[in-house]
C-alpha cells in the first residue's frame, strides 16, 4: 500500500468515526459540519471524537492544536500530519 | 459485529472491548444495537464532574447485551442535587475530588446520601475518582451505611499520576487520558452497570449445535460433531461456575429430545452428559417459547438467566420476547469463557444456604405439585401435600438466611429493604421488634427458609416493616398462609393493639407482591395501610403451622 492509499484509508476512518459518534448516515455531507455551529457537533461529540481517534490511532492531540480544529478536514489534516 | 473503521483493524465484537483486548468499540456493536430499545433502563448520576466521557463506552457495552440505558445526569454540583430524582432507579454519585474542598465535599455528600437513602428503594453507588488518601476518607464516610450503598474506587494505587491528562482536565473537565477513560469505563461497566442491569445469575441456559460443539446434531449425527478449544473451555467453565456458585444449568435446543439424550450417552468425550444439566428443553418449537417454558419450570426471573447461543437471530428472538435475559453470542472462541468469568466476577457470591441441589429439587417438586394442584382445590392440595410452615421468631440462628432473603428477594417484597446482619440483630434484641423467618416443607420437598417478616412496635402502632418471600416458594398458594400465620402469632402475644400497619413501596420488580396485596389486603401502592388484627380470622390456616422459640403450636 502506498502513502496515497494509506492517507485515503485514514481519511475514511476519520469520516467513519465522525459518522458513528454523530450518528450520521452515509448520505450526510460531512464537509458541512463545523464545531460550535452544527447542532450535532457539540463539545461532547468533540470529546468523544478525540478520545476515539486517540484510542484507535494511538496518537495524541496537542492541547493548543485542538483549539484550532473546527471541521472534519481539520481533523483529517491533523491526523495525517501526525501519522506521517 | 464487524469493525468498520478503515484503519486496518481486524474483525471484532464488543466482547473484545469488554475483555480489554481492544480499546474502542466496533462501529456496529452487535446484533442487539439496532434492537428497539424495549429493554430500557434508567440510571441517574449525581455528579460534580464530567461523567459523559464514559457514556459512549457504557452505552455500547450495555447494547451488546440488548439493553438501552438512559442516563439521567444532574448538573455539576458539589451538593449532588437533582430535582428530578427517581426513587426506583439506581443512583450513581460520581465524585471527582480534584479541585474541591474535601471537607466540604464530604459534608455535602453525607447530607445528600442520608436523604437519598431514605427516598430511594434502589441501589446507590459511590464512584470515587480519588487518590489513596482521598479514598480512605470516603471509605470512612461509607461505614455504617445500609447494604444498598456501595463505594467503588475507580483508580488503583499510582493511577492518579499515570492516568492523568492536564489537557483533558482543561478541555473536558476530567483529568484522565483517553486510554484511561476506557479503562475506567470498563471498571464502571463490570462493577456498576452490569449488576444494575442484570440480577446475579441463577441459571445458565445453553444451546447445543454450534455452541457446545461444531456441527448440527440432526444433520451430522453424533459421530461427526467436533469441538473447538473454545467450546471445550465453555463447557468446563459452566460446569465449574455451577459448582462454585450453586447455579443451575439448562439446555435449550431445537432438536429431538431422544437424539439429545442419545448424544449425552454416546459422546461423553464432549465434556457433558445427561447429569451435567439440571434441565433439558429440546423440541422444534421456537426458542422463545422453549425459554418461556423453561423459566416457568425454573421459577426464576428472566433477569437472573444467562443465555448462550451461536445464533444471533435466536438470541434476538429470545431477548425480544423475554426482556431481561442476558444474551451471549457463542463464537467458538475462548473469549466466551473469559467473558463468563468476568460477568460472574461482577457479583458478590456470599455463601448461600440454598444450594443448587435444593433449588433443583424444589423445581422438580414444583412439577409434581402443579400436577396435584391441577386436580384439587388449593386447600385440599396443600393439605394433601402435608405442607408445614415453621415460624422461627427472633432466632439468631436464622438471621444469616434472613439477610440473604432480604438482599436477594426482588419479586415479592413490601419495600425491598436490604437488611444487614447488624440491623437484624438489633431488631431481635429489641423487645419492641421481631424478626420472623419462615421455612416450608411438604411430603415432596423441604425448601428450607423462604420468607422473612420484620415487625416494629411503638406506643402508637404495630408496623410490619418488611415481608419478603423467595421466588422459590412463589406460585404455591403460600403467601396468605405465611402472612396470616405470622399475624396469628402476633395476635396471640401480649397486647399489640387491634390494628397492624404496613406500607407497600412499588419497585420495578415487585409486581407479584403488588398483585397479592391488591387481591388480599386491598392496599394502594405507596401508602400506609391499617388492617384490623381480627382479619386473621378470615384466613383460617390451610396448612400446619409451627412456631419455634416461643413455644406456641397451632394446627
Amino acid at each position: 500500500m502506498n502513502r496515497h492509499q494509506d492517507n485515503e484509508k485514514i481519511a475514511d476512518g476519520v469520516h467513519e468515526v465522525f459518522r458513528e459518534v454523530l450518528n450520521l448516515d452515509q448520505s450526510f455531507e460531512l464537509g458541512s459540519l463545523k464545531y460550535g455551529e452544527s447542532e450535532e457537533f457539540d463539545s461532547l461529540a468533540f470529546m468523544e471524537i478525540v478520545v476515539n481517534l486517540e484510542l484507535i490511532l494511538g496518537i495524541s492531540f496537542e492541547a493548543d492544536k485542538l483549539n484550532s480544529l473546527r471541521t472534519i478536514q481539520d481533523f483529517v489534516n491533523y491526523v495525517l500530519q501526525t501519522k506521517n | 459485529m464487524i469493525a468498520l473503521y478503515n484503519f486496518g483493524m481486524s474483525r471484532s465484537t464488543p466482547y473484545h472491548w469488554l475483555l480489554g483486548e481492544q480499546k474502542h468499540f466496533s462501529t456496529n456493536v452487535n446484533v442487539f444495537s439496532n434492537l428497539n430499545p424495549g429493554n430500557e433502563h434508567i440510571i441517574q448520576v449525581l455528579r460534580n464532574s464530567t461523567f459523559e466521557v464514559f457514556i459512549p463506552f457504557l452505552r455500547k457495552a450495555a447494547q451488546a447485551f440488548g439493553v438501552h440505558v438512559n442516563w439521567n445526569l444532574s448538573n455539576y454540583s458539589n451538593a449532588f442535587e437533582d430535582s428530578r430524582f427517581l426513587a426506583y432507579c439506581q443512583t450513581i454519585f460520581f465524585i471527582d475530588p480534584i479541585n474541591s474542598n474535601l471537607r466540604l465535599l464530604i459534608e455535602a455528600l453525607e447530607n445528600r446520601l442520608s436523604e437519598i437513602e431514605n427516598e430511594s428503594v434502589a441501589k446507590i453507588y459511590f464512584l470515587v475518582l480519588g487518590t489513596r488518601e482521598e479514598n480512605q476518607l470516603f471509605e470512612k464516610l461509607m461505614n455504617e451505611r445500609s447494604n444498598r450503598v456501595s463505594v467503588i474506587f475507580l483508580l488503583q494505587d499510582g493511577e492518579t499520576d499515570t492516568f492523568f491528562s492536564e489537557r483533558n482536565m482543561v478541555l473536558f473537565g476530567i483529568g484522565l487520558k483517553s486510554e484511561a477513560i476506557q479503562v475506567v469505563a470498563r471498571r464502571i461497566f463490570y462493577q456498576v452497570l452490569l449488576p444494575s442491569l442484570f440480577d446475579r445469575p441463577k441459571a445458565i441456559v445453553v444451546d447445543l449445535d454450534n455452541t457446545l460443539y461444531s456441527g448440527v446434531l440432526g444433520e451430522d449425527g453424533n459421530n461427526m460433531l467436533e469441538q473447538s478449544e473454545g467450546q471445550s473451555a465453555l463447557i468446563s467453565t459452566i460446569i465449574r461456575l455451577k459448582q462454585e456458585h450453586q447455579i443451575m444449568l439448562a439446555v435449550c435446543t431445537r432438536n429431538d429430545e431422544s437424539e439429545v439424550r442419545n448424544l449425552f450417552d454416546s459422546r461423553k468425550d464432549l465434556g457433558f452428559q445427561d447429569d451435567t444439566f439440571d434441565f433439558l428443553c429440546a423440541s422444534w418449537k421456537p426458542k422463545e417459547y422453549m425459554m418461556e417454558e423453561l423459566l416457568r419450570t425454573l421459577n426464576i426471573g428472566a433477569n437472573s438467566v444467562i443465555f448462550i447461543d451461536d445464533s444471533p437471530i435466536e438470541l434476538l428472538q429470545v431477548t425480544d420476547a423475554i426482556r431481561g435475559i442476558l444474551p451471549i453470542e457463542a463464537d467458538g472462541s475462548l473469549r466466551i469463557s473469559k467473558l463468563l468469568e468476568k460477568i460472574f466476577g461482577s457479583y458478590s457470591w456470599q455463601d448461600s444456604e440454598v444450594t443448587s441441589h435444593m433449588r433443583t429439587g424444589d423445581i422438580k417438586a414444583g412439577v409434581i405439585r402443579r400436577n396435584i394442584f391441577s386436580k384439587s382445590s388449593s386447600q385440599d392440595a396443600l393439605l394433601k401435600l402435608g405442607t408445614t410452615l415453621m415460624f422461627e421468631i427472633d432466632s439468631i440462628d436464622s438471621l444469616n438466611r434472613a439477610v440473604e432473603l432480604s438482599m436477594k428477594t426482588n419479586q415479592f417484597n413490601f419495600s425491598q429493604q436490604r437488611f444487614s446482619l447488624e440491623k437484624l440483630k438489633e431488631l431481635v434484641e429489641n423487645k419492641f421488634a421481631h424478626v420472623i423467618v419462615v421455612s416450608v416443607k411438604d411430603d415432596i420437598s423441604d425448601s428450607g427458609r423462604i420468607a422473612i417478616i420484620t415487625i416494629e412496635i411503638s406506643e402508637e402502632q404495630t408496623f410490619i416493616s418488611e415481608f419478603a418471600i423467595s421466588c422459590r416458594a412463589l406460585g404455591r398458594g403460600l403467601e396468605n398462609e405465611i402472612f396470616f400465620g405470622a399475624l396469628r402469632w402476633l395476635s396471640s402475644t401480649s397486647d399489640r393493639g387491634n390494628e397492624i400497619y404496613l406500607k407497600f413501596r412499588e419497585t420495578s420488580k415487585n409486581g407479584p407482591c403488588k398483585e397479592w396485596i391488591s387481591s388480599n389486603l386491598d392496599l394502594k401502592a405507596n401508602s400506609i395501610i391499617r388492617i384490623p388484627i381480627s382479619k386473621v380470622n378470615a384466613f383460617p390456616p390451610k396448612v400446619k403451622l409451627e412456631y419455634r422459640n416461643i413455644g406456641v403450636s397451632d394446627e
